[in-house]
């Protein structure tokens, strides 16, 4: 059992947000009673201590957060991503077993490794080892549904 | 898309489970727990500023292992052996192929070293690390985790640690008193 200095560490408590005293003091953008203490990082509101969300050395509102977090701006609060890079080399892969199926799986192979290629790649792996492999398969077995069309397509 | 710099060094090999693998990340300010069925890598992050305790437990899973690859193995490798010298013709290189493959797995079940179960814990949680389960990787992760752990909290001084356990203790339970009040349950409405 390893033991760091934190489970010594009091609980932290929250901040309480300061009711504004005097006039012309700037007020939160979410609670206009309470007292501005920091601008968002992301959209400049003023921001009570209620509605301050620290998140690795910057200050930014809920509504920031949340669309973030949605959108996939911020890396920290990622939970999951696909990986096309290994959906890509299956279907490059696995159809090669019933053969006849890669004449759809090939192309779905190429276009999803392109695909994800402008998509949000794994935070761990690196995307273009598998995807290349995945493409220049795919690209193999097009070639000999090409050669094969061409033969029979002569031969009638 | 630009390639991402590496913002992760992996600290763990691969460790399979029913839905896919854990692998276990290190990161600037943060420990990665990686998820990964394949298709999909889940994350959960681990602060080092939070960490409070990482438990290491021994467990029977290398020897449970080798009594059933074992098993396995005398169950496959003997009528391999018996059919052989009765001169059944593909019988044996059947039973012989699955008996090495099982003997296979049994060796590297013991070359891998004595099992463990690892937790983390924090403030608010204590989870289980699945991507350690070898006693050995889990102490090269301890000591590569404590140098990272003490740059951020510090070090912890044995002594005092023992004088806060102590006074803990002491202390007790916290009273009945002092527990914030329970509100409670509304009386269902009567007819």
């Amino acid at each position: 059992m390893e033991v760091f200095p934190a489970l010594l560490r009091a609980p932290a408590t929250g901040r309480k947000a300061e009711t504004i005293l005097l006039d012309g003091e700037a007020g939160c953008f979410y609670h206009p009673e309470k007292k501005a203490e920091i601008p968002c990082a992301e959209c400049g509101r003023f921001l009570c201590a209620l509605c301050d969300v620290e998140l690795n050395d910057r200050h930014l509102c809920p509504a920031c957060l949340e669309a973030g977090a949605k959108q996939g701006r911020l890396v920290e609060l990622e939970q999951r991503r696909v990986r096309y890079d290994s959906i890509a080399l299956a279907l490059a892969i696995v159809p090669l077993l019933m053969w006849p199926f890669t004449f759809a799986t090939a192309p779905a192979a190429i276009a999803c490794a392109l695909y994800g290629a402008r998509q949000p790649r794994s935070l761990v792996s690196r995307y273009w080892p598998r995807a290349a492999v995945a493409i220049v398969i795919a690209s193999a077995e097009l070639l000999g549904w090409a050669v094969v069309l061409y033969v029979v397509f002569r031969d009638a | 898309m630009p390639t991402a710099p590496k913002l992760y060094r992996r600290v763990s090999g691969r460790t399979a489970s029913f839905t896919g693998y854990h692998r276990l990340y290190e990161g600037a300010d943060h420990l990665l727990l990686v998820h990964s069925t394949g298709i999909r890598e889940d994350y959960r992050r681990f602060f080092y500023r939070d960490l409070q305790a990482i438990i290491v437990r021994p467990t029977s899973r290398r020897r449970d292992n080798a009594v059933a690859w074992g098993a396995f193995t005398a169950v496959t490798g003997l009528p391999a052996l018996a059919t052989a010298l009765a001169g059944v013709p593909v019988l044996p290189i059947v039973l012989g192929v699955l008996a090495a493959s099982f003997g296979a797995v049994l060796i590297a079940n013991q070359a891998l070293g004595p099992t463990c179960e690892c937790h983390l814990q924090t403030a608010v949680q204590c989870e289980a690390l699945p991507a350690l389960r070898r006693l050995n990787r889990a102490q090269k992760f301890l000591g590569q985790i404590r140098a990272r752990v003490a740059e951020v909290q510090g070090v912890l001084d044995p002594e005092e640690f023992a004088a806060r356990l102590a006074a803990n203790r002491a202390a007790g339970p916290v009273a009945e008193a002092e527990l914030p009040p329970v509100m409670a349950p509304e009386a269902p409405p009567t007819a």
